[in-house]
């Protein structure tokens, strides 16, 4: 009996688990974004690793910036405005700066649109290139993402330049700009986009001609061109789902009514078809920057305009952020505090997008997915505020010597 | 004919005597007047036969008269800077008007985000939940 236990005992008996048909589960993702480190969250139903559905909580980070415009001046709302999004801080300010001169049917002086239009282009440059590097690292292309940002550097470097920031640059006012750019610079701003166009061409031939990166990218994440036409979403998502829509083309402002560029679009509506639309519309915005270069060294004059007065009207201001179309309604009632601001950032629309895209994809392409429309949560929640030291009139150009000291770039 | 004419055209022709206002300035934007139970209408009109693109909903607070409703539609890919804007009223004590999110699918969100924070009630939403609030966020029972 006993020799039998102890054989009882050594022998093997698997652990017995029924099979089961695989039920619904739902796997959290968030309130940190696992893209891009940003309050939002998801939640996806599975079927083993297939997702099924998708639901999306907004509101980590809502701080009410449409209600706190409604307390301040119009002057004082152009530093709140400029702090809505991290990325796309100039984008904002030009949107506003639009509207509010439009509620006065404002021209801006001719120098004030070309640089205006230079630094949102500079900044759609640095933005899709911080979005291409996170992309490249998440589906596993740590060494791109290093030398996508590399290449950023030399943008950011150029801003810089021009306004003593990296990323509040804190150009627009009321009816103009409020920094010139000097002539000296004109010649090095050129050199460094030269080189970056260099650059860049390199590295867009070896991100779409890649097998690796079509094979991990195309057909995943499909977005119906029917069902984004229905949800409208906008820029580089819409323009990658064949729908041919771009403000600068159809709303235009600035300087984008005379600058030659082209609005770049995909058939495929996937993953790869949002990278390479980002990718060649770097091309096109070098191009716009180049134009704008031409034609500030041939423009003298004024760079801003006094106003004073705001009528009782309303105003619809559209602008190109990076993500995309970038809405603000301003209704004045004829004191210097705007009576309703209204927001409608581009990630607001593409956001919606993700709960589409996500359907019957594979669980482990859920990140790439998600991060393929660029979601911008602080645009979303309109909320994050960086803190800024506030400083004095000559700071930029202190900074820029201090950088040109310390920085360890030689010119 | 521009396509704005065409549009009014067809405005005024649906709604007759609810076509309250008609305002526009010198951007090409338009904004027009009606009453709070036409919106459905509207939408529909401009969203499936003038293939519009409803891109916001704005809610202004005027105190004791009301909130005013502002439904943005773009038709910038059609003629450069066209842009309508549908305006409707809505009495303070009884904030509640039809949902149109099933017409245009982006308007879900945007009544979503009336609802949380304007507290105005969108009768038929598919999906009446919090957006930008917590779940658990008490509701006030309007009606």
């Amino acid at each position: 009996m006993k020799e039998e236990k102890e054989k009882k005992g050594n022998e093997w008996i698997p652990m017995k688990v029924e099979k089961v048909s695989a039920p619904e589960f739902i796997v959290p993702i968030g309130p940190f974004h696992p893209a891009l480190l940003e309050g939002e969250f998801l939640r996806l139903k599975v079927d083993g690793e297939k997702i099924l559905e998708a639901d999306i909580k907004l509101g980590y980070n809502y701080r009410g910036i449409m209600k706190l415009a409604e307390g301040r001046s119009y002057w004082r709302n152009l530093y709140l405005f400029e702090r809505v999004c991290g990325i796309c801080s100039h984008a904002h300010t030009t949107c506003y700066t639009r509207t509010v001169e439009m509620l006065g049917e404002i021209e801006v002086p001719e120098r004030a649109k070309y640089i205006r239009t230079l630094v949102a282009e500079l900044e759609r440059i640095h933005s899709h290139l911080l979005w291409a590097g996170v992309g490249m690292e998440l589906i596993g292309f740590r060494t791109l993402f290093m030398y996508i940002w590399r290449e950023r550097e030399h943008v950011l470097d150029i801003l810089e330049m021009i306004s003593g920031n990296r990323q509040h640059y804190a150009m627009n006012t009321i009816g103009g700009v409020r920094r010139d750019i000097p002539k000296e610079l004109v010649p090095k701003i050129r050199e460094k986009l030269a080189r970056l166009k260099i650059s860049l061409e390199k590295l867009t031939r070896s991100i779409v001609g890649d097998s690796v990166i079509k094979r991990r990218t195309k057909g995943v994440g499909k977005l119906d061109k029917n069902i984004a036409k229905k949800i409208c979403v906008v820029g580089p998502v819409a323009r990658a789902t064949g729908i041919k829509i771009d403000v600068r083309k159809d709303d235009p402002y600035l300087a984008y009514e005379e600058a030659s560029f082209e609005i770049v679009t995909a058939d495929d509506g996937d993953v790869f078809s949002m990278v390479a639309v980002r990718l060649q519309e770097l091309f096109q915005s070098i191009n716009i920057c180049e134009y704008c270069l031409n034609m500030l060294e041939k423009t003298k004059g004024p760079i801003r305009i006094e106003v004073e007065e705001f009528p009782i009207k309303e105003a619809v201001g559209k602008v190109e952020a990076p993500r995309g179309e970038l809405m603000y309604y301003i209704v004045s009632n004829g004191s210097n505090i705007p009576e309703r601001v209204r927001v409608r950032t581009p990630s607001y629309m593409n956001d919606y997008a993700i709960l589409f895209m996500l359907k019957d994809q594979m669980l482990a392409d859920a990140p790439i997915v998600i991060a393929s429309v660029d979601p911008c949560m602080a645009c979303t929640d309109r909320a994050i505020y960086i803190e800024d030291i506030k400083s004095g009139k000559k700071r930029w150009e202190s900074l820029y010597n201090l950088s040109k000291k310390y920085g360890g770039r030689k010119k | 004919m521009g396509l704005i004419d065409k549009i009014k055209e067809k405005m005024k022709e649906l709604l007759k005597n609810d076509y309250l206002e008609d305002k526009s300035d010198n951007y090409n934007r338009f904004y027009i007047r009606t009453r709070s139970n036409r919106i459905r209408e509207v939408t529909k009109m401009l969203v499936e036969e003038f293939d519009g693109r409803l891109i916001a909903i704005s809610a202004n607070d005027l105190g004791f008269e009301g909130f005013d409703l502002i439904y943005h539609f773009d038709f910038s890919h059609f003629e450069k800077h066209l842009h309508v804007a549908v305006k409707v009223r809505i009495p303070r004590k009884k904030p509640i008007v039809d949902s149109v999110s099933d017409i245009a699918w982006s308007a879900n969100w945007a009544e979503r985000e009336l609802m949380d924070l304007m507290g105005i009630k969108f009768i038929g939403h598919p999906d009446p939940r919090r957006l930008f609030l917590p779940y658990a966020w008490p509701s006030e029972e309007v009606a």
